[in-house]
């Protein structure tokens, strides 16, 4: 069982993200009655719910913004830079509130300052509708927050006699949106054997209302004990019989007819009011109350938006990572039964083996995909980044994103987060000027950031792009050689020369500002995506921009890969980075400055030998293979003895002693069971780059 | 709080003074049967209830249904803020008949 506290916590995070959000589109648009609903609900949310689990003092705070929001929403007030930018600050402090139910002073001074701020932008009116939780509506229009509940409600017959009057109750559902009242009089004896004191009437609702279900409980929170009550929510959108809005449906479950005198009636053409009016069966009264419903129904559901929702599922990430491990135990195993069932040359085996695979694969996607998020839930944060800190240095700055949608597996977006931030932040501190410099460079004063995020096979490539100075190659170049990262007469390329920031404890900047921090910044962000199996590439034009191109695999946990194989070692290559396969015979080998180079169809492409790295000591074979990669922007080869071919598995992590060792990126078990490592090809790639350079 | 009832053939007349609630339905009861139970046409004017609840109302509809039944009829009429505002909430506002004053 959670703990309901932590739950308050979890989902009242969710909705300060969906406020912030919010807020942040407000700002762009703020006429939408969309938006302001949303904020307004998400505040009402959080509202409740820190009642509820006793954090009454921020039960408080939220109280009073909801009710500015309120007026906002009426329409009173109108939404203003200074309201968002009042609300935005009320949003971290709530988030700093969600900790513990008691503030301290100094959340409480910052509390109240927050509220003073707010009432001067919407002043508080007259408190006397602050006790009660709901507001007398009475616009007919429907928002997308209101629902349709129908509420049928018989007392008991004492109902007179201890005191309860249907009349109180039926005003307050009145009270709560447009309400359309059937009073069921059909059990109502005959005057001469009625008993005037008991109670014989009911009653049938149908309450059109932003309110919410809770709301409407609590109206009868006095006879839920002793009388009938249903409330119901009506989905409009389906249309099955319990909801139909169809006249003959509605006088059924009225139980006013029988199933089979509709069907008589329908029978014949004519309309079916008029019908069973007609027929005597059901009074006018009843009709007209029956049409009534059908009316409020369908001017609803006319009315209603339509907002196209996926239930969600919440589910403790440890439990999906459990399905999947097991996921990827089957794909073992199924591997195992494969490679048998071939030994064995079993027809009746291999076709069970056959149908086992097509079955795990989909079920392997499938588990997988769960994990898959869309990037742009990251996205997301960076608005708010760029909002502020675009401020904070006085510059006028637009992030534009592309590809929100791209999905990526949860734990690559998460570790991707920080290596983001990063990136921006540099582009917003050093990368596009103040908007004077820009104007005097003949450029726009607003400048741009453009985020994209989109799929290339098996791997995602994300973009950082922006329309500022750009790298000053020389500068950089210059630090290099003092750094002694290189050789003074080395020539190198442009592109060569800004991939140098990545390195440690480059710098350029002559001020080390707050914001990103003492040139640590960029070699970490390298490693944090080679981690993730992937690679960074900078590109610039000095005084245009600056490009940082981020490409990664999708998912961590499954590999497509290529078998090679290195003195009776099995090793796996990532398939997606492996461009092709050519045969090298011993005497074609070159060297040239240490580095060996194999030539590619014209070009000569830098390779290493894993016999070497393994420094596996026997003869290589006289014909061996070069299985020519492209990691980013660089081809580099891998000098093996033999390819084996295609396979797929699930990546094993490797335990934690060998975690952190250059060249593997984890295991893999064969289908015979033996195991073969998974080769980091960027991070060989690197290291014998940086080898030779030393 | 008293009923005045008035009847002439068929006709019967009947004013209801001050509430028209719980606690006054099981003496009004008595009395229309003593009195208008044979009635055809029965005539209430409303326009002196203070107040007028559920068991009122009920009252009323039992009243009409046994005259409907019967064949005659039960009218309504002075239907102050208060009868009109609570028929209005009960959406009984068309159910009954109502004569002008």
């Amino acid at each position: 069982m959670s703990d309901p506290i932590s739950t308050f916590r979890t989902e009242a995070e969710e909705h300060l993200a969906v406020l912030e959000d919010t807020l942040l589109e407000m700002e762009q648009q703020p006429d939408d009655p969309e938006l302001i609903a949303l904020t307004f609900r998400a505040m009402h949310t959080i509202k409740g719910a820190s009642g509820m689990v006793g954090f009454n003092q921020l039960s408080e705070f939220t109280h009073q913004l909801e009710t500015a929001l309120d007026k906002v929403r009426n329409g009173r007030y109108s939404v203003t830079p200074e309201l968002i930018s009042v609300l935005l600050d009320a949003k971290d402090y709530i988030e700093g509130r969600l900790q513990e139910p008691e503030q301290t002073p100094e959340q409480a001074l910052i509390g109240e300052s927050l509220l003073v701020r707010l009432h001067t932008i919407i002043p508080k009116a007259d408190e006397s509708k602050e006790n009660s939780s709901t507001t007398v509506s009475d616009n007919k229009e429907a928002s997308s927050t209101e629902a349709v509940f129908r509420i049928r409600f018989t007392p008991n017959q004492s109902a007179f006699t201890d005191g309860f009057s249907a009349l109180p109750i039926l005003k307050e559902l009145h009270a709560l949106g447009n309400c359309y009242v059937t009073t069921n009089h059909k059990d109502v004896p005959q005057f001469n054997d009625l008993d005037p004191e008991s109670c014989h009437l009911s009653w049938d609702i149908i309450l059109v209302t932003d309110q919410s279900i809770n709301t409407i409980n609590d109206i009868f929170i006095f006879v839920a004990d002793d009388w009938q009550i249903s409330i119901a929510p009506i989905d409009l959108d389906e249309t099955d019989e319990e909801h139909s809005d169809r006249l003959g449906e509605i006088l059924i479950e009225r139980g006013l007819l029988t199933a089979v005198q509709v069907k008589q009636a329908l029978e014949e053409k004519p309309k079916i009011g008029d019908l069973l009016r007609q027929a005597g069966l059901v009074s006018e009264s009843d009709i007209d109350a029956a049409l009534l419903e059908q009316k409020a129904i369908r001017e609803t559901r006319d009315r209603k938006t339509q907002s196209n929702q996926d239930p969600i599922v919440r589910v403790p990430a440890s439990r999906l990572d459990k399905l999947m491990n097991l996921v990827g135990e089957l794909v073992i195993v199924q591997a195992r039964m494969h490679q048998l069932s071939h030994l064995r040359d079993d027809e009746d085996m291999m076709s069970v083996s056959e149908d086992l695979d097509l079955l795990t694969t989909e079920l392997r996607d499938n588990t997988f995909s769960i994990r898959m998020l869309p990037i742009g839930t990251t996205f997301g944060r960076f608005r708010r980044l760029v909002r502020d800190l675009s401020r904070e240095l006085g510059k006028e700055i637009h992030l534009q994103t592309e590809g929100a949608e791209t999905e990526l597996d949860k734990m690559v977006i998460d570790k991707l987060a920080d290596p983001m931030v990063h990136l921006i932040r540099n582009s917003i501190d050093h990368g596009i000027e103040a908007p004077e410099q820009r104007e005097a460079a003949g450029k726009k004063r607003l400048g741009t950031i453009h985020l994209s995020a989109e799929h290339a096979e098996s791997h995602v490539i994300i973009r950082i792009k922006d329309d500022g100075a750009g790298l000053n190659t020389e500068t950089i170049r210059e630090k290099a050689i003092d750094r002694g990262l290189v050789n003074k007469e080395a020539s190198l390329s442009d592109d060569e020369i800004q991939q140098l920031i990545f390195e440690p404890g480059f710098s350029t900047a002559t001020q080390v500002s707050d914001v990103s921090g003492r040139g640590v910044g960029m070699d970490v962000v390298k490693r944090s995506i080679q981690e993730l199996g992937g690679n960074v590439v900078i590109h610039s034009e000095n005084g245009e921009g600056t490009t940082i191109t981020i490409n990664l695999p999708m998912t961590l946990a499954i590999i497509e890969g290529l078998m090679v194989e290195v003195a009776e070692e099995h090793y796996v290559l990532p398939l997606s980075a492996v461009e092709e396969c050519i045969e090298m015979r011993r005497d074609t080998e070159v060297t040239q400055d240490g580095k060996r180079l194999v030539k590619v169809r014209g070009e000569l492409v830098p390779y290493m030998r894993l016999r070497e790295w393994f420094e596996v000591t026997e003869e290589p074979p006289a014909i061996e293979q070069v299985v020519v990669t492209r990691l980013g922007e660089d081809h580099f080869g891998f000098c093996v003895d033999e390819v084996i071919g295609q396979y797929q598995t699930v990546i094993k992590r490797l335990g934690k002693l060998y975690e952190g060792t250059t060249g593997f990126a984890g295991a893999t078990i064969l289908g015979d069971g033996s195991v073969a490592m998974i080769l980091d090809a960027a991070g060989l790639m690197n290291a014998v780059e940086n080898e030779v350079r030393v | 709080m008293a009923l005045n009832i008035t009847k002439k053939g068929n006709h019967c007349s009947v004013a209801v003074e001050g509430e028209l609630t719980i606690y006054q339905v099981s003496g009004y009861h008595k009395d229309f049967l003593n009195k208008c139970s044979s009635a055809e046409t029965i005539a209430i004017d409303l326009s002196n209830v203070e107040e007028l609840d559920a068991a009122g109302v009920q009252l009323l509809l039992s009243l009409e249904k046994q005259q409907h039944n019967k064949g005659g009829s039960l009218s309504l009429a002075g239907q102050n803020q208060q009868i009109v505002e609570t028929m209005e909430v009960l959406n009984l506002s068309a159910h009954f008949k109502c004569h002008g004053d």
